[in-house]
Order: structure tokens, then sequence, then C-alpha cells
């Protein structure tokens, strides 16, 4: 059978479709160079002197997700003013293999950045690339989902767990009382901050509201249709479910798709953690009856400001304390995770404030 | 068509030639643009630890496709293979033991996929689709709510490990490969492999057991899953339920860019290892280069596509347009493929 490829064309057809192939790679690569044509500087990151210009890649899980965007807004609102160059990057599907790619091609490229600030994919696969690029001179802070500590130099956690946990107990309680059983349906088995709430709001119960009961949970694999099956199953498995707590974001518009299914909007309570833009509807008919989450886009500018303070050398160790600009001060922590820095309390969103917000 | 002739075998076939000048293209455009890619000859070699493992799955998957079958748990059974080694390893097995358990674990999944291919004679398309499921839940439950992470300096050498100034994972793949290729061009097991893929019923009339070495060839592919899914787990230096899943589709565009048919009965499993390097160092230094992951998948797809059209330029018989080509080959296939039925 090698005899019939080999022998079916002539040396010129060879040659000419080598050539060929050869000319699209070259012509793929050459118009993919524009961005590095420019760069002449050293391959190293150099030192940063106080107030030179710095470039901070912004790497979160993948691309094209509205609360990471929107953190990209809020960071290029204060880019300007600190001379600071956000540069957005991520893959196309949130894998922590691939995340750790892009920060190997970061790390290695001709204009490495002097900051990287990263949301992980998960809380190990990303720990080699970072510590290479720590290795480098590049300087490493995390948000909203972060690694093992020693691969980073601050994180920016979103809001404190137990308060999240409160507020969201807090709710359910004001708006269908104290007792009863309620379904937590979250994402995967090992997402680190879903259990984290999990947890808050269990010991919360606990020392709270005995009478409440957490049922089974469910896990919606951050994917919306099944977080609509898996909701359904609660509602289905727990004939006394009063409330259903959605904490992901794609988990959110699965339980009110299957609430709204099953026609008992309103008669249970759906309180969750997500983006308002995906949920506007469901706001208008009343059958979400809770939302919460953070201003990302004044998460965004807190990354810009940390990113300043660190390529400068000037951010607090742990117990301190700094400004940044508008957002007010912040305090570095070792609680949870060493240097941690809680950005705010939980944000509610309601009928009336939520068009304020776009993300 | 023509009778099987004795290969001419000391030619260098024409695909594989256009892919080496591709991939020396690539290498040289890289080294010229991107400071720190050819990191004085060593720095290239050590980005190929970030593409070894799609490679290891390439070698499996594309004896698998040349009998014209197919092996979609491939990634799965990485990840389980990842999450068996981690999690021996934690509970204080050691290494040897941990791997040689998971490998296990992947060999076990290959075996069944070929029994039930082979003996039940279900499509395995089929079949493959649900042992990723299976092994993906496998992996999820194992797995927990924290998957394993922190191993042995030893055992991440297989991931990051250098020998001289080569990666071990490089060594391993090289070492895999030369084995496959062997194993396909110049044994009876490869022959039988290739001719299944082009005429299973040829295959079965010419004394061939078909169904041994379909069940031979389902197995490698879940020992190069077991040993992929090891490399991760140590490069990584921990392992989740994911981190093979996401390497099939990579891994089985290694094959077809490497000339591999589809459908089977045609290519070199070494045409496939150059595909391997010119598609791993293209996503690498596209990255390096600044260049966001969206656009590595579009030019990949891209690439794929002109690649394909590059082929079939290449099988055109002489005074044939490329469609003319393409329709024989097309009539061919139509007459090739009952032969599947028995």
């Amino acid at each position: 059978m090698s005899m019939r490829q080999a022998s079916g064309f002539t040396t010129r057809a060879r040659f000419g479709a080598a050539v060929l192939a050869a000319a699209a790679v070259v012509s793929v690569s050459a118009c993919s160079s524009g961005s590095n044509a420019g760069g002449t500087s050293g391959g190293s990151v150099a030192k940063v002197k106080s107030g030179d210009p710095i470039t901070v890649a912004i790497v979160p899980k993948l691309l094209g997700l509205s609360v990471f965007e929107a953190n990209v807004k809020g960071a290029k609102q204060v880019a300007p003013s600190l001379k600071v160059t956000v540069n957005y990057t991520a893959s196309v599907q949130a894998s922590g293999p691939d995340q750790a790619n892009i920060i190997n091609g970061l790390v290695k490229s001709n204009n490495p950045p002097n900051v990287i600030a990263y949301s992980a994919n998960d809380p190990t696969s990303e720990v080699p690339a970072l510590m290479a690029a720590k290795a480098a001179g590049i300087k490493v802070i995390g948000f909203d989902s972060d690694v093992t500590a020693t691969a980073r130099d601050y994180f920016i956690q979103d809001t404190g767990y137990p308060e999240m946990g409160k507020a969201l107990i807090d709710a359910v309680v004001q708006k269908f009382g104290d007792s009863g059983t309620i379904g937590i349906l979250s994402s995967t088995k090992d997402a680190t901050i879903q259990n984290a709430w999990i947890d808050a709001m269990q010991s919360y119960i606990k020392s709270s509201y005995p009478k409440l009961k957490v049922g089974p949970i469910g896990y919606g694999q951050s994917n919306q249709a099944t977080s609509q099956t898996q909701a359904t199953n609660l509602i289905n498995s727990n004939p006394d479910l009063k409330a259903l707590i959605p904490i992901d974001g794609a988990a959110v518009p699965g339980a009110l798709a299957a609430v709204k299914a099953i026609g008992k909007a309103g008669k249970i309570g759906v309180f969750g953690i997500g983006d308002p833009n995906p949920n506007k509807q469901y706001f208008e008919d009343g059958s979400l009856t809770g939302l919460f989450l953070w201003d990302e886009v004044k998460q965004g500018q807190l990354i810009a400001y940390v990113a300043r303070k660190v390529a400068d050398g000037t951010m607090p160790a742990a117990g301190g304390t700094f400004t940044a600009g508008d957002l007010g001060s912040f305090t570095v922590s070792d609680d949870p995770a060493p240097g941690t820095i809680i950005f705010s309390k939980p944000l509610e969103f309601t009928k009336d404030n939520y068009k304020q917000y776009d993300f | 068509m023509t009778n099987i002739a004795l290969p001419r075998r000391y030619t260098l076939p024409a695909w594989g030639l256009t892919l080496i000048v591709a991939l020396v293209a690539e290498l040289v455009y890289f080294s010229l643009t991107t400071r720190q890619f050819a990191g004085h000859g060593t720095g290239m070699l050590v980005l190929t630890e970030q593409f070894v493992p799609i490679g290891i799955l390439a070698l499996g998957a594309g004896m698998v496709i040349l009998t014209g079958n197919i092996d979609l748990s491939a990634g799965a059974t990485a990840s389980l293979s990842a999450i068996v080694v981690g999690t021996e390893l934690r509970h204080g097995v050691g290494m040897w033991g941990a791997i040689g358990i998971a490998v296990a674990a992947g060999v076990g999944f290959g075996l069944f996929n070929g029994l039930v291919v082979a003996l039940l004679g279900i499509d395995s398309l089929l079949v493959t689709l649900a042992t990723q499921f299976i092994a993906t839940s496998l992996a999820t439950s194992i797995g927990g709510e924290s998957p394993p992470y922190g191993f042995s300096d030893m055992f991440q050498r297989i991931g990051t490990g250098l020998v001289g100034p080569i990666p071990s994972a490089l060594l391993l793949f090289l070492v895999l490969a030369a084995i496959t290729v062997i194993l396909v061009s110049r044994t009876g097991f490869g022959r039988a492999l290739t001719l299944i893929g082009y005429s299973r019923s040829a295959a079965d009339y010419s004394g061939i057991r078909t169904r041994r070495t379909l069940v031979i060839a389902f197995t490698l592919s879940g020992l190069f899953s077991g040993i992929a899914g090891l490399v991760l787990a140590a490069y990584y230096n921990s392992a989740r339920d994911d981190i093979g899943t996401t390497l099939l589709l990579p891994a089985i565009t290694c094959v077809v860019l490497g000339g591999v048919d589809i459908f089977g009965g045609k290519g070199r499993i070494a045409e496939v290892v150059v595909a391997v390097f010119f598609l791993g160092f293209l996503s690498q230094g596209l990255l390096m280069s600044g260049r966001s992951s969206l656009t590595v998948t579009m030019i990949t797809g891209i690439l794929l596509i002109v690649a394909l059209v590059v082929k079939l330029s290449l099988e055109r018989q002489s005074g044939e347009s490329l469609g003319g080509a393409l329709r024989r080959l097309l009539s061919q296939r139509g007459f090739r493929r009952p032969a599947r039925q028995r």
C-alpha cells in the first residue's frame, strides 16, 4: 500500500507541496507576530523603579466570561493613572493545564509582563508555571480563585467566606422562616471556593438556625443544562424543600429554569451566588428571591492597584493596611491563606438595583 | 486498484517530507522572532514537556485509527491513570507500585474496549464513548473533594526531570514512538492493523486473526493512555479528573495531520510523530509570541484544513484535478466501507 502512495506523484508535485506547506506556516506565523516586532528590551524582567510604566497580564480561568470581562474593564479604568498597561489573555476552555501553558508562554515571551494576575482553574495545575514566573522575577497575584500560597505573592479574595454563608442563610430565613430543608447546587465536587461557601453555610446553620436542614448537595459541573437536571432531582427527592441555593454562575439560571419548569416558582425560593446579567428575566418575574456577588468592576480596579504596589515593592506584609485610590483601605491577612486581601462584603442584587451593574 | 507490491522501504514519504520541512521552517521562524524559544537549543527541548502527553496519546490513537476504529476513551483513561497514581502515592504506596496500578487501570480499560469491539462487533465509537464516561466518573469519585497533589521529587522527575539536556518525558516519548513505529511498520501485527483498516473482510479471508489484532490495538492504546496519565500527574505535580480529557482532540488532530486516514488502512506512525512536534511547537511558539490561545486554536484549525488539501494534492494521480482526486478517493471509500459489516 505504501507503494501505491509513494509512486503516485512526481518529484515536482512533492516539492511543490512541501514549499506550499512551508509558505503556509511562515505566512500564518508572520501575521501573528505583529505584537512583538517592536520588542527590543532584555529577556528577563528588569526591576521596576517606583512609578515606571508596568505591564500586568490578567489571566482568568477562560476567555469570554462576563464577570472576568468586568474585572478587566475595572482594571483598565484605573490603569492609565497608575501607568499600568493591561494585557488580558486566557485559554478558550476552562482547563488548568491550558492556563499553565498560557502562563508559560507569557514568562518566555519577548516582553514578559511585570505582574501576572490569575484566577486559577484549580489549586494545583498552574503552580509549576507560576513558580517559573516568580523565578523569572515576575510578581504573581491571584484573584477570585487561588492556588497553593507559595506560588504567588498576594491573593485578592472576593468576599469573606463566613460573611457570604451568613448573607445567604439570613436571606432564606427572612423570606421563608427558619425551618424546613434547603438544597445546595454547587459546581464540581472539588471546587475550592464553592466548598468553602458550603462549609460556611453549614456551620452558620448549625450555630444559629438548628431547625433548618441542608439536603443532599447537587453538582451541576458549571453547566447550565446539567445544573437544571440536578436541581430538578433535588426538588423531586425533597418534597419539603423550601429553597434552592445555587452557588455557581451556571447553577443559578439552571436552578431557576428547573423551579419554573416544575411550576414551583415563588413557592420554592432561589437564593444564589452569581452575576445579574444572565438572570435579568428572573428578577422581573420574581422567581429569583436573592442574588449575591461582589462588584466585579471595582474588584478589577483593586487588581490594578495591587499590581502597581507589588511591582513597586510597597505592599505591606500580613497585618498591614494599604490604600487603593477611591476604593479605600484594605488589610493584608494570613487568614484563610497567607497574603490574603479580602475585597468586599457580599453585594446583594435586587430587582431595584441590578440595572446599575453590567456583568 | 494496485495489488500489494513490496513497499519501497527507504524512500522518504512525500507527506513526511512536507511535515519535516514545515517543522524546520517553524522552528527557524520562532527561533528568530522569539528570543527565548531556542534557549541555546535546550530551551526548545524543554518546551516539549508541555505536549509529550498529547504525543503519547497520539501513538495509541494512531494504531487504533489505522484499523478503522477510534478510541474516544483515551483522554479519560489518562485522567483516571493520573488520579490513581496520585491517590496511591498519597496513600503511601511505593512509586513503582503506584505506577503499576495506574498503568494496569489503563491497560484494563483498553483491554475491555478491545474485547467488546472485537468479540461483540459493536462500533468502537459507541463502546469507547461509553468507557469514556465510566473512566471519567471513576476518576471524579476517586479524586473526591481534594484530588491528590504534592508528590515526591523522584516521581516528579518523570514529568520535569532532565537527562543531560534532554527532558526525561521527551526521552520516554521517543522510546515509545520508536517501539510503535517498528511495531506498525516492521511486524506482522502492523501489517495486520493496516489491512484490517483497509478492508476488514479481506483481512478476515486472508487468515489474519483480526479479533486478536483489534484487542491488542485497543489494549496498547489503553497502555499508552495510562503512561500519558503518569507523565501528566508528574508534570503538574497534581492530578485532576479532567487533566487528560482535554488532550483527546489534540491527539486525534496529530494523528490526522500525520497523514493517517481517519477511516483506517493508510498512514505511518513516524509521520504522526513529526506532526506531534509540529503542532506542539506551533502552539508553544505562538503563545510565546504573545498570541492568545484563541489564535492558537484558530490557526490549528486553518492549518489542518490546509494540510488536508495539500495531502490530497499529493495523492493526485497525474493529470487529475483536485476535485477528481477527491471523487476517486471517496468512491474507493464507498467501495471499502461495507467491509465493516462482516
